[in-house]
């Protein structure tokens, strides 16, 4: 798998999981983010195939570095992971640009199975 | 104390201890007992209602917990990996239980600090409920604060 995947997250401790779920799923390749602001930045300067993001996070939100990275033109899967449930939430999530969903808390198995899509795109 | 939110708080701690850490937990047998906390986590929910959410862990739940939560083995745990992992329990507690809550909504960064005989003040605001818990590592508490709605 030559994608690369940039996962975004202010806690360390999702970011590990969510890179264990991706390395089950054949992502061998990923870079870390520790929030919006830093994911943009990272994101300008790398070819990604695929962005992972919590939405609340310091400096930059996740909705905001969606926005951003639609605004650059980019194309790329982003793929939300929060605790942000509501219907509401999830609309404008949509509308921001984000391709796919998943709510906390959630088992590896559901981060895999919602992985295999972009393992054949 | 009424218990409005008694049995959700109950029920999605016992969903995300299942589902992140492999934990089952059960309600203290005793109720809301005294809890050792070395670890506590808060996050706001502000809107029309503003609510704190309070989740206090001892040492052993935080240790236990990050070793559960990242698959490594407890004497691998860091200081950093226990505040991690107690911020974000506490905001899938705090996020779970805005979705119940009449919105529009929205959810702080979650705040950690670590210490002896940590005590939690929240100004202005009345204890609505307290749920004290126990898994196989130990106990710990969640409690919820109601900030009165102004005029």
């Amino acid at each position: 798998m030559s994608k690369k995947v940039l996962v975004v997250d202010d806690s360390g401790t999702m970011r590990k999981i969510v890179i264990r779920a991706l390395n089950a799923s054949g992502f061998a390749d990923t870079v870390e983010a520790a929030d919006g602001a830093e994911a943009l930045s990272v994101f300008q300067g790398s070819e990604i195939g695929l962005v992972l993001t919590d939405w609340n996070m310091p400096n930059k939100s996740g909705l905001d570095l969606t926005r951003d990275i639609r605004a650059l033109g980019s194309k790329v899967p982003i793929f939300m992971i929060t605790t942000e449930a509501e219907k509401g939430r999830v609309v404008e999530a949509i509308q921001a640009g984000i391709t796919d969903y998943l709510t906390k808390p959630f088992t590896q198995e559901a981060l895999q199975a919602k992985l295999e899509k972009y393992t054949q795109a | 104390m009424e218990t409005t939110y008694d049995t959700q708080i109950e029920q999605i701690v016992q969903s995300i201890f299942a589902t992140m850490l492999g934990m089952e937990v059960v309600r203290h047998p005793e109720g809301d007992v005294p809890c050792e906390e070395s670890l506590i986590s808060t996050i706001q929910i502000a809107g029309a209602q503003p609510v704190t959410v309070v989740f206090g862990v001892s040492a052993n739940v935080a240790r236990g917990g990050a070793a559960a939560m990242l698959q490594i083995g407890s004497d691998d745990v860091t200081k950093d990996d226990e505040r991690d992992v107690v911020a974000e329990l506490s905001n899938m507690i705090g996020g779970n239980l805005k979705s119940l809550l009449p919105g529009p909504l929205y959810l702080s960064l979650p705040t950690v600090v670590a210490g002896k005989e940590l005590g939690v003040q929240v100004p202005g605001a009345e204890l609505i409920e307290e749920v004290t818990m126990l898994c196989e590592s130990g106990m710990f508490r969640v409690r919820l604060y109601e900030q009165p709605v102004r005029a």
